[in-house]
C-alpha cells in the first residue's frame, strides 16, 4: 500500500505592502494636521507704578519728546490733545514717521550727548469704551518704529 | 575552439523588508513627540482676532500662556474662567512665570471687545510682573 505523506504548507504573511501602508498613514497625518501657530504683535507693558510713586516721579514731557495718541470711543485718534479725527493706516504711518524724524533731527542738531540718546515716546491712551481692534491697529503701526521710538500703552484710569 | 563565456546578469535587488519598520518607527516618534494643545475649546475663533498688517511675529507655544477674552468679556486662562476682581489672574500668571522665565502672555481677544476688559487684565499682568504681551492678530489682506 502506498502511503502518501502530507505536504506541510508553510504559513506566510505577505509583508511587502506594510511599508506602503505606514507611509500612507504618515502622509495622511502630515497633510491633515493643522498646527495652532501663535502669531501676534509683541509689546512690553510698563512696570506697575503705585499712586505714591506716580506722584513723585511725574515728569512733564514736551511734544518734542512725547506724542500722545488718544483713541476715542468711536475709533478716532486725537494727537497731542488735538480734535479727534479718523486716521487711515497711511495717515497713521505718515504721522509716526514725521514725529520720529522730528525727534531724530533735534538729536542730530544737539551737542548734548544725553539729548542725542532721547527717543520719541508714543503714549497710547485708549478710551475704555473703544474697541480692542483700534488699540491693536495703532500699536501695530508703532511697533514698526520700535528701534527708533519708545511705545507706552497706558493702563491708567 | 575558443569557449565563449556569456556573462551572467546579476539581478538588482533592493531589500525593502525594513521599510515598514522604519515607517512605523517614524509614525511612533511623531505620535510620542507631538504635544497637543491643552485647551479644549478655542474660546475666541481666529477670524475674530483683530487685524494687523505690519509686525506679525511668531510666538513659541512652549514659552507662552494664553488669555482669552470673549466679546462678552469673559476671561479664561487654560479653560478656567478668571475674574479681574480677585487675584486669580495674578496667581496664575506668577505660577506660569516661575515655570517659564521667558513667559509671553498671548491675548486671544475678540476684536470688538471693549478695551476696558483688556486694560483690566493688563493691569493684573503688570501687578504679576509678566509684562511681555502678544496681541494675537490675523493678517489683513
Amino acid at each position: 500500500m502506498k502511503v502518501t505523506r502530507k505536504r506541510r504548507r508553510k504559513a506566510e504573511i505577505p509583508t511587502t505592502s506594510t511599508g506602503d501602508i505606514a507611509f500612507l498613514l504618515i502622509v495622511f497625518f502630515m497633510s491633515t494636521t493643522k498646527f495652532d501657530v501663535k502669531e501676534g504683535v509683541k509689546v512690553q507693558l510698563n512696570k506697575a507704578v503705585s499712586q505714591e510713586q506716580q506722584q513723585t516721579t511725574e515728569i512733564k514731557l514736551t511734544e518734542q519728546e512725547m506724542t500722545r495718541i488718544e483713541i476715542t470711543e468711536n475709533g478716532y485718534l486725537s494727537i497731542n490733545n488735538q480734535e479727534p479725527r479718523p486716521f487711515t493706516d497711511a495717515d497713521l504711518d505718515k504721522l509716526i514717521k514725521e514725529k520720529v524724524e522730528m525727534r531724530e533731527e533735534i538729536n542730530r542738531k544737539s551737542s548734548d550727548p544725553a539729548v542725542k540718546k532721547v527717543k520719541m515716546l508714543f503714549l497710547v491712551k485708549t478710551n475704555t469704551e473703544a474697541k480692542y481692534n483700534e488699540m491693536v491697529r495703532v500699536v501695530d503701526h508703532l511697533v514698526s518704529y520700535r528701534d527708533r521710538a519708545m511705545i507706552s500703552i497706558s493702563t491708567q484710569i | 575552439m575558443a569557449k565563449i563565456q556569456i556573462s551572467k546578469r546579476v539581478e538588482a535587488n533592493i531589500p525593502t523588508t525594513s521599510t515598514g519598520d522604519i515607517a512605523f518607527l517614524l509614525l511612533l516618534f511623531f505620535m510620542v513627540s507631538t504635544v497637543f494643545v491643552q485647551e479644549r475649546v478655542f474660546w475666541v475663533a481666529r477670524d475674530r482676532f483683530p487685524y494687523a498688517t505690519e509686525n506679525i511675529e511668531r510666538v513659541s507655544r512652549n514659552e507662552s500662556a494664553t488669555i482669552y477674552i470673549t466679546q462678552k468679556e469673559e476671561i479664561l486662562i487654560d479653560d478656567f474662567p478668571r475674574y479681574v476682581d480677585d487675584n486669580s489672574i495674578i496667581d496664575a500668571m506668577q505660577a506660569k512665570s516661575r515655570e517659564i522665565p521667558t513667559l509671553q502672555v498671548c491675548f486671544r481677544t475678540d476684536r470688538d471687545t471693549r478695551y476696558q476688559a483688556v486694560r483690566d487684565v493688563m493691569m493684573r499682568l503688570q501687578d504679576a510682573d509678566t509684562r511681555n504681551v502678544v496681541f494675537e492678530v490675523q493678517r489683513k489682506d
